[in-house]
C-alpha cells in the first residue's frame, strides 16, 4: 500500500508553476527522499501533500485519503516539519507543546520531552525568538510526538549545526525502525538523502526529472554516487 | 566495529542504523543478503549471528571439490587438444549464461 501518493500535481504562482505535474508513489513503511536544489518546487509539494496549499490542478492521497485543506483529522496520523514559520511568536517552546498536546488524543508526553532534550530545544523562549535551527527543532519535537504513521519534513537538517543534524538523523533512523512509518522529507543535501533514503525523487524546475529506489537510480546512471546522478539530470534539463 | 569472528552477533539492525546514522531499511536488506550468501545466519528471537560454515574449513573445503571438477574438465579438454583460450572461452560462456559475475 501506498502512504503517499501524488497524481499531477501542479500548483502554478501567477507565471510560475512551481510544481508541474508531479506523480510519486511512496510504499508505507518506507522513506521517500526529495533532493533538489533551492527553488526547484520542493517545498511546495510538501505544502501540497500537508493539505497547506491547495493545487491548481492534480491530487494528492495521503494514507488513502485524499488530501483537502483544512482536514483536522489528518493531522492526527501526520506530522509536518515547515520551513515557514507559522507556530504563534508569543508562546515560549514549553506553551506551544502543551497547546499541541491538547489537540492531539495520541500526543505522548515522554516522547515529547525525550524529543525536546535530545535536540536541546529552549524550551522557555518565546517562539519569536527562537533561531531558525531551534525552531526547526521545536517542530520537529511537535512532529513527532503524537506518534504520526506519517512525518512530512521539509529541509529539516537546514540551519541545524552538525550534531543537531546528528541528533536528528538518530532520531529519524529511531523513528523509521517503528512498525508502518512513512516519510518523505526534502534537502539539498545528496549525504542526507543517501544516508536516509530508500526512495529518492529528484526535482527541478518543479518536475521530478527521476525518481526510483536508491539503487536503482544509481545503477542506471554510469555514475557511482547518488551526487553524480544528481547533476547528471539537472544539466541535462538547463542545456 | 572491527573484525567479526564466527558465530559472534552482529548488532542489531536498530543499533547499527543509529551508529552509522543510516536508514535501519538499508541495514535490514544488507543483513538479509548477507544471510543469503551464507555468511550470516538468525537465530530465532535472538538476532543475527556470523556463520561458521561460510568461513574457514568449510570454505577451504568447497574451494578444493570445486578445483578437483575444474581440474578432471581441463585434463579432459587438453587430451581433445584444445588450447587455453579455448577453454577459457568455454568457462566465460558459461559463466555468462549463468549471469555469474568472474573475480
Amino acid at each position: 500500500m501506498n502512504a503517499i501518493e501524488a497524481r499531477q500535481l501542479t500548483r502554478v504562482f501567477g507565471r510560475l508553476c512551481a510544481v508541474n505535474s508531479v506523480s510519486i508513489d511512496v510504499p508505507q513503511g518506507t522513506v521517500f527522499g526529495l533532493l533538489g536544489a533551492n527553488g526547484a518546487g520542493k517545498s511546495t509539494l510538501l505544502k501540497l501533500l500537508a493539505g497547506h496549499l491547495r493545487p491548481t490542478s492534480g491530487m494528492a492521497t495521503v494514507l488513502g485519503k485524499p488530501v483537502t485543506p483544512g482536514d483536522s483529522a489528518r493531522w492526527l496520523r501526520v506530522g509536518y516539519v515547515s520551513q515557514s514559520r507559522y507556530l504563534p511568536g508569543w508562546m515560549t517552546s514549553a506553551e506551544c507543546l502543551r497547546f499541541a498536546r491538547a489537540l492531539r488524543p495520541r500526543w505522548d508526553d515522554t516522547k515529547a520531552t525525550h524529543v525536546a532534550a535530545r535536540l536541546e530545544v529552549p524550551l522557555n523562549v518565546k517562539i519569536r525568538d527562537l533561531s531558525r535551527g531551534n525552531y526547526v527543532r521545536l517542530q520537529i519535537a511537535l512532529a513527532l510526538a503524537h506518534n504520526p504513521e506519517v512525518i512530512l519534513l521539509d529541509e529539516p537538517t537546514s540551519g541545524l549545526d552538525p550534531s543537531g543534524r546528528r541528533e536528528l538523523l538518530g532520531l529519524l533512523v529511531d523513528e523509521i525502525g517503528l512498525r508502518g512509518r512513512t516519510v518523505l522529507f526534502s534537502s539539498h543535501l545528496v549525504e542526507d538523502i543517501e544516508r536516509m533514503a530508500d526512495f529518492v525523487g529528484i526535482m527541478d524546475s518543479g518536475r521530478i526529472v527521476a525518481s526510483g529506489p536508491i539503487e536503482t537510480l544509481k545503477a542506471t546512471a554510469v555514475a557511482a554516487s547518488l551526487e553524480e546522478v544528481f547533476f547528471d539530470y539537472v544539466n541535462r534539463r538547463s542545456e | 566495529m572491527g573484525r567479526l569472528k564466527p558465530e559472534d552477533p552482529l548488532p542489531s539492525v536498530r543499533q547499527l542504523a543509529l551508529e552509522l546514522t543510516i536508514n535501519p531499511n538499508t541495514v535490514a536488506r544488507a543483513y538479509l543478503e548477507l544471510e543469503h550468501q551464507g555468511f550470516l545466519y538468525k537465530r530465532q528471537g535472538q538476532g543475527t549471528y556470523v556463520c561458521t560454515p561460510a568461513i574457514g574449513a568449510a570454505r577451504r573445503e568447497r574451494n578444493k571439490i570445486v578445483a578437483g571438477l575444474f581440474e578432471k574438465a581441463i585434463v579432459e579438454a587438453v587430451s581433445f587438444g584444445m588450447s587455453a583460450s579455448e577453454i577459457t572461452a568455454i568457462y566465460d560462456q558459461l559463466m555468462h549464461r549463468y549471469e555469474m559475475e568472474a573475480v
